[in-house]
């Protein structure tokens, strides 16, 4: 409604410009004029309600000083809370009941994996079913949902206490912790003086049959290729396929747990806080960061028709306080400005998500062919990147 | 008994005639509206879908040809899609030859202990897939695998015994995993097999191979073929072997582009769609042909009006060596796994079994298992919809079966055909179609329990069909005639004579989806709830988080609990059957 008016508004003072002031019907044109600015007036009042009144209704954007004492306040009355997360049930089950003891909210969990909580998300708003309050999921799948304009902004001042990476421009997820992809190897298996030192040592022959990579790392291939200059990149990984071979693994928990088995002495990238979880559990597995060091975040955020929107912002609010505590507890780097120093040694190249999803279609293909060891050339083109 | 007759002889009277036909088209109105209504959704689903581009916030879905164009017009497909067919015709072959000598030796030989044999030749089933392979991985990996690294020990040699990592290790694993599937069917089949005409095959001269060659099997024919189809698409739409076993070593199949195109984002349901398609086909045809069987009359029927008890061959000294293969068979593939998975759940992190590993026992594993919040919960909504979804699908199916086999109707084959669909969507496809439909359709069932039974009743409907398939063709007709003759009712006759010598195909299926529903994950990670949760979603959380001991742990525990309930079902069998003799 506030489109059309304002549209009309925007043609009619076109007109009332371009007629000359000493026209006789200057009145008469006058008063259209009149009509049109009032028009215009209203239209951008219209406009501006819009937000403006979601401002009002929405505690997401409430800046307030009693904005805490609000959210508390209306997450009472809301009484409970639906979760869709991919974090693993170990480490959310602690998060969860700290933040209902501490508020008396009961929060509903839905567990699954990434693709699944993105489709369960973007099925049930198609079919506006509005269930979901609050959603975590890798950064991709969470950008994925802000291009299906199912997030929301929240003004929380927690914000401002990240790092660069966590937070892009539309600020409808915020990033809680940092995965960085590392090298893990099998210290029974590797001698340390064998470790290598950059990507291009993998070329020596002494890697032969020894290295693996996970299936679905296309995110971090592109990463590195692009960082490297894509051609000498890509050279580098066929190269190293060709001399050497990698074996492809599905799953970074299995490629993991072959890692500490002794199966693939060293994997090639993996999210670092599996083999730290196991290295302190005791298993033969340790890891290095080669140059260059991809790393990128997961996302939380608050779904744009959230049933329980008090709710989900002071869980927004929950994470970015004590739950990232909680997961610097069990091992995981949160985005807090404080790990800055301990993030900067890696020398941290954050994944470009945007580029990632309109890229998914092309890059899984060209990682799949370079890790099989198969030309490029060979297959069809990849298709256009759907948008 | 005398009572019931009384009585219908009363009513037999005036209403009789409406009453008898009443319950029939009753009855079967109501199975064949359940299945087409289930199987139709998801088929119109996937065809549906598999002309339309993805839809996005900013881009309305198209309709298109694209997406089989760009299915079938690349030699990659054709590449992908002739490994699937040597994986799937190996896996089901081999799954076939154990599970099917396995059945002939516990159901038409004097084997010694073939109860506990009985109870034994399921266990694989129970495993959960991942682990089943994982477990191979440890004992037949070049590098660590124990089976390797003991011989290479005995041998003083590098040589590499045997290697998981082939086509060979894949048809291996995935074979010997669904080995208890044919076990079932074909147990289902010998057990309703007269002995007559075995007996005279040993009467006139043949000897025990002669006689299980050229009777026994001739006869099981359509079993063979019904086992052989369903086996053979399940090893083709399957995933977890050659995810883990073909993709280290480049072997790459059908299976791995559809899930390549719903794993991304737009998600590609249209171009999973349009593959799913194939499998369709291959399916229908598949269909088509055992149709052709059943209508051949009762040329495989055995069970006729005169009375027979299946009675087993004596194999006299080669009873042994059935026994030896059976302990060979049981060593192999469910001791070994089994000790693997044991081992591991002892310990804080895998490592090859040695002196030193065995200072690390724990039982760390088991007491995070039980200390798991959601483990009760789970397992009980998991026994719930597993022995709902099987007890439904087997009594729907047996009166579809029925009138597969046994009526006339025109077009009966298609009626089979939609129920057998289901079989081949992909997991992720039938799960999505469930939750859209139910989504638009609002009867207030999303987000319940109810969605799931639905959805697993939908999914195993097929292998219902097909148990009861094989054991009603070997019902003659001349029962129900003279049931008929005798002035019973449709119903009379169906609940008195059919059912009744369904019963073997009944059981096996009914023990079949039980158990693979227990394990069913696909579907019901995206259509479970809060609340609502299932114990294949535990184990799936475990093997996501990278806990191999914990879920090892988790998987022992079901063996022991499986071995036992079908102990137990065996002991209470024994007393039912000492009772019918």
């Amino acid at each position: 409604m506030a489109t059309k008016s304002i549209l009309g508004a925007i043609t009619a003072s076109l007109m009332s410009c371009s007629v000359s002031p000493r026209h006789p019907g200057r009145r008469l044109l006058r008063a259209l004029g009149s009509v049109a600015w009032t028009c215009l007036a209203l239209g951008t009042l219209a406009l501006s309600m819009g937000p403006a009144a979601a401002q009002e209704t929405s505690p997401a954007l409430y800046e307030g000083p009693d904005r805490t004492a609000r959210l508390i306040a209306g997450a009472k009355r809301e009484g409970s809370l639906n979760l869709y997360a991919s974090m693993a049930e170990k480490d959310l089950r602690r998060l969860v009941s700290e933040f209902e003891r501490r508020h008396g909210i009961k929060v509903n969990v839905w567990r699954s994996g990434k693709n699944r909580v993105l489709q369960r998300v973007v099925t049930e708003a198609r079919a506006n079913r509005f269930e979901v309050d609050f959603i975590h999921n890798p950064s991709p799948e969470m950008e994925a949902l802000h291009r299906e304009k199912l997030l929301q902004e929240v003004r929380s001042p927690l914000i401002g206490d990240l790092i660069a990476g966590a937070v892009p421009a539309h600020r409808e997820w915020i990033g809680a912790r940092v995965y960085i992809f590392v090298q893990a190897y099998n210290t029974t298996k590797v001698k340390p003086e064998e470790l290598p030192r950059t990507f291009k040592d993998l070329l020596d022959p002494r890697w032969k049959g020894r290295l693996a990579v996970e299936a679905k790392a296309e995110e971090w291939f592109y990463t590195v290729v692009r960082e490297m200059g894509e051609d000498a990149g890509l050279k580098l990984f066929r190269d190293v396929v060709a001399t050497n071979g990698v074996s492809v693994r599905a799953g970074n928990a299995l490629l993991n747990n072959l890692v500490v088995a002794g199966e693939v002495p060293l994997a090639i990238a993996l999210y670092s806080y599996l083999p730290e979880q196991s290295r302190r559990a005791g298993a033969p597995i340790n890891w290095i960061a080669l140059q260059p060091t991809v790393v990128y975040t997961d996302g939380v955020a608050v779904a744009r028709r959230a049933p329980h929107p008090h709710a989900a912002v002071l869980f927004f609010d929950f994470m970015f306080s004590e739950g990232q505590v909680f997961l610097e507890e069990l091992d995981h780097v949160s985005t807090q400005r404080k790990n800055e120093a301990y993030l900067a040694k890696f020398k941290p190249k954050f994944i470009d998500v945007g580029a990632v999803l309109d890229g998914y279609e092309k890059w899984g293909k060209i990682y799949e062919d370079t890790m099989q060891g198969r030309a490029a050339d060979s297959r069809t083109p990849a298709a256009a990147p759907a948008r | 008994m005398s009572g019931t007759g009384g009585s219908s002889a009363a009513l037999a009277r005036a209403p009789a005639l409406w009453q008898r036909i009443d319950l029939k088209w009753v009855a079967i109105g109501v199975s064949v509206a359940i299945v087409s209504y289930l199987g139709i959704i998801p088929l119109v689903f996937l065809l549906w879908q598999s002309f339309f581009t993805p839809q996005t916030a900013t881009k309305a879905a198209e309709f298109t040809f694209g997406n089989y164009t760009q299915a079938y017009s690349s030699l990659e497909t054709l590449r992908l899609f002739f490994n699937s067919l040597k994986y799937a015709a190996g896996s089901a072959v081999f799954a076939f030859l154990v599970g099917t000598l396995l059945a002939w030796m516990n159901e038409r030989t004097n084997t010694p202990f073939k109860a506990l044999f009985f109870a034994l030749s399921i266990i694989p089933l129970i495993i959960p897939g991942i682990l089943f392979v994982v477990a191979w991985i440890l004992l037949g990996s070049p590098k660590i695998g124990i089976i390797n690294l003991v011989l290479q020990n005995w041998f003083g040699t590098d040589t590499v015994f045997i290697n998981v990592y082939s086509i060979w290790g894949m048809i291996w694993v995935d074979g010997l995993h669904y080995s208890p599937m044919a076990f079932l069917l074909m147990t289902a089949t010998f057990r309703s097999m007269d002995p007559a005409l075995e007996e005279s095959a040993m009467m006139s001269g043949a000897n025990i191979f002669q006689t299980a060659w050229r009777v026994t099997l001739k006869l099981s024919w359509p079993a063979i073929f019904a086992t052989m189809l369903i086996l053979f698409v399940r090893a083709i739409e399957s995933f977890e072997v050659p995810a883990l076993l073909g993709l280290p070593v480049g072997i790459e199949v059908f299976t791995s582009s559809i899930y390549r195109a719903i794993h991304q984002y737009p998600a590609q349901i249209g171009l999973a769609s349009s593959y799913g398609v194939t499998l369709l086909l291959i399916t229908t045809v598949g269909v088509y042909f055992q149709s052709r069987l059943s209508s051949q009359g009762s040329k495989y029927a055995t069970m006729t009006g005169k009375g027979f008890r299946p009675r087993t061959i004596d194999l006299g000294a080669w009873r042994y060596l059935a026994a030896a293969v059976f302990c060979v068979y049981f060593l192999l593939i469910v001791i070994l796994p089994f000790l693997v998975l044991v081992w591991s759940s002892f310990q804080k992190f895998y490592a090859v079994p040695s002196m030193a590993a065995l200072q690390n026992l724990t039982l760390d594993a088991y007491r995070f298992i039980f200390s798991y919040p959601t483990l009760i919960r789970s397992v009980w909504n998991a026994l719930l919809l597993s022995l709902g979804s099987a007890t439904v699908i087997m009594l729907v199916t047996s009166v579809i079966c029925w009138i597969v086999v046994k009526t006339k109707l025109p077009g009966r084959w298609i009626l089979d055909n939609v129920a057998s669909l289901p079989m081949v969507f992909p997991g992720l496809v039938l799960g999505l179609a469930i939750m859209i439909f139910y989504l638009n359709v609002d009867i207030g069932i999303y987000g319940t329990i109810w969605i799931m039974l639905i959805a697993y009743i939908t999914r195993f409907l097929p292998y219902g069909l097909r148990y009861n398939t094989t054991s009603m063709l070997q019902i003659h007709k001349e029962l129900e005639e003279s049931a008929e003759m005798s002035g019973a009712s449709w119903g009379t006759t169906f609940r008195r004579i059919i059912l009744p010598l369904l019963k073997p195909g009944l059981l096996a299926g009914w023990i079949y989806i039980v158990i693979v529903s227990i394990r069913e994950l696909s579907t019901s990670i995206l259509l479970y709830s809060p609340g609502t949760e299932v114990i294949s979603i535990v184990i799936w959380e475990l093997w996501e988080n990278g806990q191999y001991v914990e879920l090892s742990a988790l998987g022992v525990l079901f063996i022991i609990a499986l071995f036992v309930l079908v102990l137990v079902a065996q002991f209470v069998g024994k007393k039912f059957g000492i009772r019918e003799a």
